[in-house]
């Protein structure tokens, strides 16, 4: 298991899932992850990756579970 | 928003067709050294240049190598966060040679090609489009479909457009599920061509190229395989190039990866999956390589790119191809220094 924090984002790597959460608004994605890491910065780097591509997808998912709050 | 950008795909790509386990730094060297006349001495004068060259291959009027190298004080964290905002990247740092950079979502859905704008020369080309007769590269079951559209003025421009976008939509949500099966055979002559055939025709088009980073290429040939080892983003995006002479829908498949290796400290590999002029296959590679791996002091990103043309290309067109995507290299080669210094200021 990896687990780590980026920006506004926690996130972890578990079982082939990498799962994203927001410390205030809980889990926000749960993706597939069939990438194999030699090392945590393999999985620190992937799971950063895409965060940043998805930024859009998780702000509007974030907003929506703040407003269901 | 963080907009790094992704250029690295785009930009960076090194073709890098590596020896196994041992590719790396080493074989880049040697690839500058003996193959195009980039000396050390020429690194050693670069500064804050970029240079790129020709690369020879076995057939000139069908295929193309560029070898790209720029030094950068940067590391592989800083590329590959650039690397994964591609669809963030500012317009005024976009080369002029890039008119577009889209990042194609998973699923595609239909707002994904809504930027891509056909100028009135491609409109045309669509609308006169016949079975082995066409200026646009396109498959047969799409030719027919254009044939069979309507001419009503003033619609008949967006509607081919519509469905042009439409069908890049479906053969790239297609390619996900299927990898190179779904790929277009290109008959727009009279010679088929199908995409995943340009793209081996382009990686082998190196007369002594090594064989670079195989597990990368492994992959990107039997898509949708299990990534490879270290894989950190693997994405598809859409591109509009000017080469100085017709601008050039591509659309790409991207892994970045993290090797194992520490001659390579990060390196991503396009390949293109279809493009609507010129290319039959294009392949990139790009690699940040350690400290004074080449020979001399500073740490290089290096970029190749392979293509193979679908046609033979006269002289006077080759050269006018073979200059504008020189300068786009070093036009890509500049953008991901700025990306990565962008994504992570020195100091």
């Amino acid at each position: 298991m990896y687990a780590g924090q980026h920006g506004d984002y926690l996130w972890e790597l578990v079982d082939g899932v990498l799962v994203i959460s927001s410390p205030r608004a809980g889990v926000i994605k749960r993706q597939a992850a069939n990438n194999r890491f030699n090392n945590a910065e393999q999985a620190t780097w992937f799971a950063q990756g895409q965060i940043d591509m998805h930024s859009d997808e998780l702000l509007a998912a974030l907003d929506a579970l703040k407003k269901d709050v | 928003m963080n907009k790094h950008v992704p250029c690295l795909f785009v930009v960076a790509l090194v073709t890098l067709q590596m020896s196994a386990a041992a590719y790396g730094a080493g074989e880049l060297a040697n690839l500058l050294r003996t193959e195009s006349d980039i000396k050390q001495s020429d690194l050693a004068r670069l500064g804050n240049a970029v240079l790129a060259k020709e690369l020879p291959v076995a057939d000139r009027s069908r295929n193309l190598a560029i070898i790209g190298v720029v030094r950068m004080e940067t590391t592989p964290r800083a590329l590959h966060l650039a690397a994964a905002n591609i669809d963030d990247i500012p317009q005024a740092l976009l080369p002029a040679s890039v008119r577009n950079l889209s990042l194609i979502p998973d699923p595609p859905d239909e707002t994904t090609f809504a930027r891509l704008k056909l100028t009135k020369t491609q409109q045309k080309a669509l609308r006169s489009c016949k079975l082995d007769k066409c200026r646009m590269k396109l498959p047969v079951h799409l030719i027919n479909t254009l044939t069979a559209l309507p001419y009503r003025w003033p619609d008949h421009a967006e509607t081919f457009s519509r469905t042009y976008r439409s069908a890049l939509v479906d053969m790239v949500s297609s390619y996900r599920e299927r990898g190179d099966d779904a790929l277009w055979v290109y008959r727009d002559k009279a010679d088929a061509l199908h995409a995943a055939t340009g793209y081996q025709t382009a990686l082998q088009s190196i007369s002594s190229a090594p064989q670079l980073v195989p597990e990368v290429i492994r992959y990107l040939q039997e898509y949708p395989a299990p990534p490879p080892e270290g894989a950190l983003a693997d994405f598809m995006f859409w591109s509009v190039l000017d080469f100085g002479h017709r601008p050039t829908l591509t659309v790409n498949h991207a892994l970045s990866i993290r090797p194992d290796n520490p001659q390579l400290q990060y390196l991503f590999a396009i390949k293109t999956i279809y493009a609507n002029h010129y290319f039959g296959g294009r392949a990139s590679f790009g690699a940040l390589l350690e400290e004074d791996a080449l020979g001399v002091p500073g740490r290089y990103f290096v970029l190749v790119e392979h293509l193979s043309f679908d046609g033979k290309l006269n002289r006077l067109l080759r050269g006018v191809v073979s200059r504008g995507i020189v300068a786009d290299v070093e036009n890509r080669l500049e953008l991901v220094r700025a990306l990565a210094a962008r994504a992570a200021p020195p100091g």
